[in-house]
């Protein structure tokens, strides 16, 4: 096997690993602020995926372009729902957070397979089928523009906690005060999910090796992979 | 406090409960066959809230991934069936001790490792995500394309071997919700539930006093695996087919907590009274979408949809669930008030 | 021999270093002191005597046995009790409950009536409210409730985290005359606090520990007079 193919491969997985990553930031902004885990992130990110697939259906909208659209219905999402059930937790035990959440999800998943049914959808992009060549590598173009949509946005997440400077204690000690601000970043971090254009996560050993990650991380690195340890 | 916990025990409400008991006896003979399939239904949410509770509820320790011994159980008893012809009540042995032991795997890894409150969880559930998807892979079982038990057509009922009409599963399962009930009963009693109560109430303060937590919780969530995998068994000889997805997914974890839930977490009679609430509202929301053309295929996702409302809701507006105000209204004394934390 | 002995103990959290080096003795009947900054590691100690952390290296040893690494739950059947820092009470329990739930270790279960009407005379208020549900008792309440419970298990060492926090200056005292009521009836006490003149005071021996490690000891005279102590602790 040559040695590009596998380049390609790393390649290939690092870009769609950075829009997963920025997924998680989301997450983890939500985590940082509010302290919930908020487990129906994935769920809103699906919401943001179909959105995105609609758009394209009937507007002709390319992906890339209605990322401030999508963004902007999911911070309203996000929004109504810390308003509506999220602030309505802060003095709940944790397992009953979790579980409305948990709730929440099912709702979203179960509702977005009744309207869109199970089969796999894509978004026929023009240039689907076009790639980069860097050197040796061959990148897909869509590929890579979700990719660098993802990093952008990472960076106008970092360059927005550093214009506002979120006040430090916010951070950490969570809810408090500042409903308005708490309220904005749940509906942050919902928006940043949707950037994956493509549905391509089928059932597979591949994610059950996930899952066996989750585990490890779970049990031996609490703090996530790359977390300082406390 | 304790006494309303242990609870259940007033004249009153020992009298309606033996009446109720005494209904589900005799249900069967004067119903028809839809209702007895209700009840069965109703059967299997309480009993499995209830083994779902002993982890919860008693102890405290969430688990979201009760689908992966529920699962276990199922494709214990199937397989042992299918390629050997076993009788389910011998192969639930074997399906306890399997789901013992992965509950008692988790449970060491998260307990010792201290994975807490909903880090745990998570770890139950990524447990239930691996094995469902490994199920999917493991072709003797059938793999993603499913495991089936043969239904020859036959006379009577063969209780040995679970073959036969839903009014043989109907007894079977009333037996084992009773029991079930009883045995949680006489748990609660017991030095064990004592154990449980502290660690639920505050486990740094329940290990400062001396008490084994690590082993207690262990208990709790071996006797919640082994229980929930007889359910298994059971239901897979009712239903006679099994696929990895519905079997494992979160969705069935959801699902057989849902009783406990509705009716009352760490009660004993929530479970119960939860699934009397959820299923005939379940029921009646399939029979009103059967009515809709178009609607057929989409059932399993409308109840799903319902479910996670169930969840919302409960959680939004009568946290301790239904069966504690249920028993303050009725006057029937009971272990509402705060036992449902 | 010194009834508890503390030799070399480590305790880290992850990478980071909670106890470093830290040794001690305790001896029997004593009231033993120890001081320090917020983090300075005490309630890890307590912890780790009790063990609830475990020690990366060092020894723990109660009488002359090696209980190093031993369980929680068998450390506290030695006779080994504490009352934890933040009082840590079972909320919806009945005060009765909470006192019986000190009682479940074996080496006191027999005696637990008689223990129970020894800490309802110790604390009057108590056997006044058993039927109320401890987390609706104030904070002085609550922490006799913690206290009283830790009685119930028959420690003969008692380890004290932080038993004044938080309570009025009245109830402060009340906490210490039980202490030393404790002590004069033959149990050993260690105590964390605070309150460093008051502990110092009570203390036969104290030890003072900054980052995890033990940077004085002395009588508790000794360490009152000590101008490193009372620039630190005492702000004179
Ligand atoms: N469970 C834990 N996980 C990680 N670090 C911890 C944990 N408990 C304590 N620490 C850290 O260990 C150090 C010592 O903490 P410890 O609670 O023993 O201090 P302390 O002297 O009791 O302080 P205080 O007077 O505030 O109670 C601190 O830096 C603290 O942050
Ligand atoms: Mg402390």
């Amino acid at each position: 096997m040559p040695f590009e193919l596998y380049l390609n491969q790393i390649v290939s997985g690092l870009l769609t690993g950075l829009v997963y990553g920025l997924s998680a930031l989301g997450l983890s902004v939500i985590f940082g602020v509010v302290k919930i885990v908020n487990f129906a992130h994935g769920e809103m990110m699906v919401i943001g995926m179909y959105l995105a697939l609609l758009l394209f259906r009937f507007a002709g909208l390319d992906p890339l372009l209605s990322i401030p659209i999508v963004a902007l219905i999911l911070f309203g999402l996000g929004y109504a729902l810390q308003a509506t059930v999220i602030n309505r937790l802060i003095e709940v035990p944790d397992y009953m957070q979790f579980l409305l959440l948990a709730g929440i999800a099912i709702i979203i998943v179960s509702l977005s397979l009744i309207v869109f049914g199970p089969d796999a959808q894509n978004v026929q992009l023009s240039y689907a089928y076009d790639s980069v060549q860097i050197g040796l590598l061959i990148i897909d173009k869509a590929r890579l523009l979700a990719g660098a949509a993802a990093v952008g946005v990472a960076a106008a997440l970092f360059l927005f906690f550093e214009v506002f400077q979120p006040r430090d204690d916010l951070a950490v000690d969570s809810v408090g005060p500042d409903q308005m601000r708490v309220r904005f970043d749940v509906a942050l971090g919902d928006t940043w999910g949707l950037l994956d254009d493509r549905l391509l996560l089928q059932p597979s050993l591949k994610s059950m090796f996930s899952f066996g990650l989750l585990i490890l991380v779970l049990i031996f690195r609490p703090q996530g992979l790359l977390g300082k340890r406390t | 406090m304790l006494n309303l916990w242990l609870g259940g025990a007033n004249p009153r409400g020992r009298a309606l409960l033996a009446g109720m008991l005494a209904v589900l006896a005799a249900a069967p003979f004067f119903v028809d066959s839809y209702i007895v399939s209700v009840l069965i239904l109703v059967f299997y949410f309480a009993y499995l809230g209830q083994a779902w509770n002993i982890m919860m509820g008693f102890a405290g320790q969430l688990s979201l991934g009760h689908a992966l011994y529920f699962g276990l159980g199922a494709y214990t008893g199937a397989a042992l069936y299918v390629k050997f012809g076993l009788s389910p009540w011998l192969s639930m042995p074997v399906a306890i001790v399997i789901a013992m032991a992965v509950g008692a795997a988790i449970g060491a890894l998260g307990f010792r490792f201290r994975i807490g409150g909903v880090y745990f969880a998570l770890l139950t559930i990524a447990f239930a995500e691996f094995t469902r998807i490994l199920f999917d892979h493991f072709t003797w079982v059938g793999g993603s394309s499913g495991l089936f038990l043969p239904v020859a057509s036959r006379q009577g009922n063969d209780l040995w071997m679970l073959r036969g009409a839903p009014i043989m599963f109907y007894y079977v399962w009333l037996v084992l919700t009773v029991g079930l009930l009883i045995l949680c009963r006489a748990l609660l009693a017991s030095r064990l539930g004592y154990y449980w109560l502290a660690i639920r109430e505050d486990e740094p303060a329940a290990q400062a006093l001396g008490i084994d937590t690590f082993r207690y919780k262990m208990i709790a969530v071996m006797l919640s695996a082994g229980l929930t995998a007889v359910a298994g068994v059971l239901n897979a000889f009712y239903f006679n087919v099994l696929f990895p997805e519905p079997t494992f997914s979160i969705n069935r974890s959801i699902e057989l907590i849902l009783g406990a839930i509705i009716g009352g977490v760490g009660t004993l009679m929530g479970p119960i009274i939860g699934a009397f609430i959820l299923t005939p509202l379940g029921e009646s929301l399939t029979l009103i979408i059967e009515q809709i053309p178009t609607g057929v295929q989409k059932l399993d996702g409308l109840k799903q949809v319902f479910y996670g409302l169930c969840v919302v809701l409960i959680v939004l507006f009568q946290r301790a669930g239904v069966w504690p105000w249920l028993a303050r209204k009725l006057r029937l004394g009971a272990d509402g008030g705060k036992g449902g934390a | 021999m010194s009834l508890l002995a503390v030799d070399a103990l480590d305790l880290f959290y992850g990478d980071a270093q909670a106890l470093d080096g830290v040794s001690l003795a305790v001896d029997e009947g004593a009231v033993v002191a120890i001081v320090g900054a917020n983090g300075a590691g005490k309630s890890s100690l307590i912890r780790a005597i009790a063990g609830i952390e475990p020690a990366a290296r060092g020894r723990v040893a109660f009488k002359g046995q090696d209980i190093t690494g031993w369980p929680s739950h068998r450390v506290c059947n030695l006779g080994i009790g504490q009352v934890a820092e933040g009082r840590q009470i079972f909320p919806t329990l009945s005060v009765r409950e909470n006192l019986e739930m000190g009682a479940v270790i074996s080496r006191a279960r027999a005696g637990a009536a008689a223990t129970m009407r020894r800490v309802f005379e110790i604390f009057p208020r108590l056997a006044e409210r058993q039927r109320q549900a401890a987390g609706t008792l104030s904070g002085g309440e609550q922490q006799m409730v913690a206290i009283g419970r830790c009685l119930m298990g028959r420690p003969e060492l008692i380890m004290f985290d932080e038993p004044s926090l938080g309570l009025a200056p009245t109830v402060v005292q009340e906490v210490f005359r039980v202490i030393r009521r404790l002590n004069d009836e033959g149990i050993t006490i260690i105590l964390v606090e605070q309150n460093v003149a008051v502990s110092l005071k009570l203390a036969d021996r104290a030890y003072v520990l900054e980052n995890g490690r033990i940077v004085l000891a002395g009588t508790g005279e000794e360490l009152l007079n000590d101008d490193r102590v009372r620039q630190a602790y005492l702000g004179l």
